[in-house]
Formats: C-alpha cells, sequence, structure tokens
C-alpha cells in the first residue's frame, strides 16, 4: 500500500486556483441541495416528539433493536459472500484481455439492466417451493419436500449477494487491472513461489479495491428494503421495511429517527473499521 | 494543459450549466400552476390506465382547454410532505382508506358537496375530506386444484382440515387482524375495537402456514402459481389470478379495503379539483372503469346497472357479506397495533 502511494504523480502546483474554486462549486452545491440539507431535515424531524424522548424510544425498544440487529448480521453475512465470490472473479477478469474480459464484464453489469423489483421477482420463481429449482430437484427425486430456500434468511441472501455483485467487482477490477505486473515478476525472480507472490505481493496491493467495495456493498445491504420484504422471513425483517411501513403509516418523526440511528451506527462501525486499518498499516510499516 | 482560454471556457459553461439548471427547476415548479391544467396521482399500473380511459380523458373532452397531468403512485408521505411545505403540487390524490380520516385533517381541503353529489353515492362513501373512488375489499381466495375448499373465515383459519400455505398481507391494517377475530368467532358488528391479543393468538394457530405478502404483485403471483393454496387477497389481483389459474373468489365474508379520492390542503386548483371528482363518481365513468377492472362502483346508479350486476365478482354486488373496516378506529390505534403486530412477526 505504500508503494501505491509513492508512485502518485505530484500534484503540479499547490498555489490557489479560483478557477478550480468555481467548479467545484456545482458539484458542492449539487451535495448541499439534495443530500446535506435533506439530511439536516430528517435529523431535526426526527425530534419532532421530542429529542430524548424519542431516541430513548427506540432504543429501548426490543422489537427496533431486535430489527437492526438483525440487519447488521445480514448485511455483514452478505458483504462476506459477495467478498468470496467477487474476488476471485474480480481476478480472473483482471488477468485476461480481450473479448474474453469484455465478456466477463457485461456478465457482472447484466444485473445493472434490470430494476431491482423485477430481479427479486425472478428469485422468487427459481427459489419458491413450486419454483424451477425445487420442482426440478423433487423430479429428479433428489429430495422428498421443497427446500426452504424462501421466506428464510437463505433466499435473501442468495438474492442480495447476486444483486450485490457488481458494486463489488467493479471498484475491485478498477484496482487490480492498475498493480504492476512486473512486481509479480521480480517476486518471481526472488524465488517467491506461486502463492507467496500473491499472497506477499498482489493481495496487499488489492486490498484497497476490497475495502471500498466492501465498505460499498455492506452500506447499500444494510438499507435494503424489497429484497427481504418478499423473499425473506418476516421473523429476520430489516430496518428498510420497518423505516417504510413506519413512514406510511405512523409518520416523518419516527421514520427519520430509525433513519439516523442506522446512520449513527453505521459510522461508528466504520470510525472503529478505519481505526483498526491505521492500526495495521502503521504496525506493517514499524 | 489547462491554457488560460480553456479555464475561461470552462466557467462560461459551467455559469451556463447553473443557469440551464435553475430555468428547468422554474419550468418544474411551473407545471402545478394555472387554472387548466390539473395533476392527479393515482395507483399507477392497469387500475390508473382503467382511470385514464373511463374519467380523465372523457373529463378532458368535455373540458377542452383543460389538461390532466397523470402522477403514480400516491403516498400519502409524499402528500404530508407536499403540505407541510406549503406546495401541494398534486390536485387530487388517490388513497387508501388508511388516510383521508378526521385524524388526518390538517393535510386535506374538506370536501366541497355543493359540487359533489352526496345522495348519488352508496352509503359511507361521501366522507369529510375523501369522496370513494371505487368499491374495494380483501377476499377469501382458494386454488380450486387442492381438493377441499374452505368456504368460511374459521375454514381458512383450519390448517388441518384445509391443508397448505395461505397468503397473507403483512400489514397490521391490512385486515388480517379482523380476519382472525371473524374466524374466532367475534361478529362483525362486535369487532372494534379489535381485541388485538385475541386476533394474534388467534394467528399464531397458523402461524407456520402463512405466507406474507407486501406488494400486491406478489399476492396474485402467490396465487396464480400455485404457491399458496389459499389467501385473502385484494379483490382486483384475485379476479387476475383467477385469469390464468384454478382460483375462486369467495364472498361469505370480506372485509373493505376502499380507495378515496382527495384533495391536498392548500392546492391552487381545489375548485377545479371538486369539480373532477364530482364527474369521476357520476354513474358513466364509475360503470366503465368498473367494467373495465372488477371494482366496484360507488355511483349508486351505476352500482344497479344490469351490467355490472350480473358479474358476480364486483365486490358492490355483495354489500351484504361486507365486513366494514372502522377506519377510525385505525386512525387512532395504528401506531401501537403495528407495534404489537411488529413484536408478534419477530417473536
Amino acid at each position: 500500500m505504500a508503494l501505491a502511494v509513492e508512485t502518485r504523480p505530484p500534484l503540479r502546483s499547490t498555489g490557489f486556483r479560483p478557477g478550480r474554486f468555481f467548479l467545484l462549486a456545482i458539484p458542492a452545491a449539487f451535495l448541499i441541495v439534495f443530500f446535506v440539507s435533506p439530511m439536516v431535515l430528517v435529523a431535526l424531524r426526527s425530534g419532532e416528539p421530542g429529542w430524548v424522548a424519542s431516541y430513548a424510544n427506540i432504543l429501548t425498544s426490543e422489537v427496533y433493536l431486535k430489527v437492526l440487529a438483525n440487519s447488521f448480521r445480514t448485511a455483514l453475512i452478505t458483504t462476506v459472500l459477495t467478498v468470496l465470490i467477487g474476488y476471485p472473479y474480480a481476478y480472473a477478469t483482471a488477468r485476461v484481455t480481450g473479448t474474453l474480459r469484455i465478456l466477463l464484464l457485461a456478465l457482472v453489469l447484466m444485473p445493472f439492466w434490470s430494476s431491482l423489483l423485477a430481479r427479486t421477482f425472478s428469485w422468487l420463481a427459481l427459489l419458491q417451493d413450486t419454483g424451477l429449482i425445487n420442482q426440478t430437484l423433487i423430479g429428479m427425486g433428489l429430495i422428498d419436500r421443497p427446500l426452504p430456500l424462501v421466506r428464510t434468511q437463505v433466499g435473501v441472501i442468495i438474492a442480495m449477494v447476486h444483486i450485490m455483485l457488481p458494486y463489488f467487482v467493479l471498484p475491485l477490477f478498477a484496482v487490480m487491472v492498475k498493480i504492476d505486473r512486473s512486481l509479480m515478476s521480480a517476486a518471481e525472480s526472488l524465488g517467491a513461489s506461486a502463492f507467496r507472490r500473491f499472497y506477499r505481493v498482489f493481495l496487499p496491493l488489492s486490498l484497497p479495491g476490497v475495502a471500498a467495495g466492501a465498505s460499498l456493498v455492506f452500506i447499500l445491504t444494510l438499507g435494503f428494503y424489497i429484497t427481504p420484504a418478499i423473499l425473506g422471513d418476516p421473523n429476520q425483517a430489516m430496518i428498510g421495511e420497518v423505516i417504510a411501513t413506519d413512514l406510511e403509516t405512523i409518520g416523518f418523526a419516527r421514520a427519520s429517527a430509525l433513519g439516523i440511528v442506522l446512520l449513527a451506527v453505521t459510522l461508528i462501525l466504520f470510525a472503529v473499521f478505519a481505526a483498526a486499518r491505521s492500526a495495521y498499516v502503521a504496525r506493517s510499516r514499524a | 494543459m489547462v491554457t488560460r482560454r480553456t479555464r475561461h471556457a470552462m466557467r462560461v459553461g459551467s455559469l451556463m450549466t447553473t443557469m440551464l439548471l435553475v430555468t428547468t427547476a422554474c419550468g418544474l415548479l411551473d407545471k402545478s400552476g394555472g387554472g387548466n391544467a390539473l395533476t392527479v396521482v393515482s395507483y399507477g399500473g392497469s387500475y390508473q390506465r382503467a382511470q385514464a380511459t373511463a374519467m380523465f380523458a372523457p373529463y378532458e373532452q368535455l373540458h377542452p382547454g383543460l389538461t390532466i397531468f397523470q402522477d403514480s403512485p400516491s403516498a400519502n408521505a409524499k402528500l404530508r410532505v407536499m403540505v407541510e411545505n406549503g406546495n401541494p403540487t398534486w390536485d387530487v390524490v388517490l388513497l387508501a382508506n388508511d388516510f383521508g380520516n378526521d385524524a388526518q385533517a390538517q393535510w386535506l381541503e374538506p370536501i366541497d358537496y355543493s359540487v359533489i353529489d352526496k345522495n348519488a353515492l352508496l352509503p359511507g362513501y361521501a366522507g369529510e375530506y375523501r369522496v370513494g373512488a371505487d368499491v374495494e375489499g380483501t377476499v377469501l381466495t382458494v386454488r380450486s386444484d387442492r381438493g377441499a375448499m374452505p368456504s368460511t373465515l374459521a375454514e381458512f383459519f383450519d390448517t388441518k382440515g384445509f391443508p397448505g400455505k395461505r397468503a397473507l398481507n403483512k400489514f397490521a391494517a391490512g385486515g388480517i387482524l379482523e380476519a382472525a377475530l371473524l374466524a374466532d368467532g367475534v361478529g362483525k358488528d362486535q369487532l372494534y375495537p379489535l381485541d388485538v391479543g385475541r386476533a394474534l393468538r388467534k394467528l399464531d394457530t397458523i402461524r407456520d402456514s402463512i405466507v406474507w405478502w407486501d406488494t400486491a404483485a406478489q399476492s396474485q403471483q402467490l396465487i396464480a402459481s400455485g404457491e399458496a393454496a389459499m389467501g385473502l387477497l385484494w379483490v382486483g389481483r384475485a379476479t387476475e389470478a383467477a385469469k390464468s389459474a384454478p382460483v375462486k373468489l369467495n364472498w361469505e365474508s370480506w372485509i373493505s379495503q376502499d380507495a378515496y379520492w382527495m384533495v391536498p390542503k392548500g392546492s391552487p386548483n381545489k375548485e377545479a379539483a371538486m369539480k373532477l371528482i364530482q364527474f369521476m363518481t357520476s354513474d358513466q365513468p364509475q360503470k366503465q372503469f368498473s367494467l373495465l377492472t372488477g371494482y366496484g362502483p360507488v355511483n349508486k346508479e351505476a352500482a344497479a346497472d344490469p351490467e355490472v350486476r350480473t358479474n358476480p365478482n364486483i365486490p358492490s354486488n355483495h354489500i351484504a357479506t361486507r365486513v366494514t373496516m372502522n377506519d377510525a378506529w385505525w386512525a387512532a390505534n395504528l401506531d401501537q397495533v403495528q407495534g404489537e403486530f411488529q413484536a408478534w412477526l419477530l417473536q
């Protein structure tokens, strides 16, 4: 990782350039209008019934705490599986060239071209008791009764890993193709075995891509709403479903407070993650 | 290389982009204004297409120069935000029976019954803040290819006599608590205030056989594919499923789940909105919409029309066996009951 930082070209100039600030003003204004201000409004609305009452209500409610725990557990499992499946896929895509690479990228991008709802329903058609997978297995005489693939956490995770793969593979692929192949040759010439070359050279250099992709997947998965609602077990409800129901029926204050709690817990987790990461970097440099 | 000239060009370019964005934004804001346009919002899909055919298009023909803009889907959360921000861009909104009660008066214009003919409507559809759009309901829907078919709600809750999965709406105020209590022997006039604990205990007895649905499309898919042997479905989806699969609707006891037209508080076009609602609830549009969709007319004359009467699955033909949801009770208790229901789901 140290190498990656040092090979970055130096900035041409660090002087004050009004033009650069002007160009930044547009995206900054966009973010303030469409991201920061709604966020502030949501935070303000969450305190409508009284700040203490509003948050105490959530943090002492068994229902909300259980749903929050479900959400983080499901997001964690989905992220781990996405990393395990996505890493070899990104690696293969980065190693091959030409038509094969285009094909591999197209395959992973395909889900982006159809709606989330359509994909979720397709999984339902495949996974349900009367669906393709169970009927085929029963027809072949391999099982007597359908496997519990839907209305369980299994179904939710299968669908979410599928939906999340592009978000992991693409950032990781971008990092992997930039890794200097001559470093691997250098390691080889110094006598490193194939496993050692991968483990000591390639893997550490690809870790920033893994971190970027995995955090993206984790955050997106936390907010999932329709997929767990359709494929999951209500016993394992995720926070997105509860926020949506509360928003439509009870009102903004509760839904906003739930959103803020989710945001706060996520930020705390990421702060812990970042601290652990910099501790690791500091230790490996020492 | 970034030269001085290109930097200047970039600056001019971004300025122009900003101006373009600002002017487009103004153009968007302008859409709701003007007396010659109304924005109508409904559920979307084939339902709203039928409303466009039976109601919006004929109304535009009757009023040259008036344009009806459509938006979908409606959502009470969105309506509330628009009203609270003092800028409702929706003029006429269709929402389900959990909204538009006196408890939600702060977001709605009172209905002007000097424009809308109250006497032309079936009883119960002329509210202070809402006018019925059609008669809908949650109805017992059963696959006819699975042996014995339950014919009452009590049998629907008997998993021994009538095995198979049951599709139910995962929404506290979606009629399931009422169905459970009716199955448990509570009379349809003694339902409210709901004994939520008793209803949940009754639901416990079929818990392992329940397949929950969150979206109407999902309910139709569950029954049409045979994944569920029976269910409590919205009428429109049940009749849709019956077109492609061996599915029967049972009208022995069904639970109201109506749609209503409302006008957001502060709508700049409320007079025009009331006139449109009057037209949409009059006999011809109501009859045509009912024949297109299979939902019941709220207009008395349309409901009595022979063509409507002969269709066995139009809800307005079964008013006698209808269990009417107490929307006012729900408006007052939804928060509490939903919490209890969610806790029960997580058990």
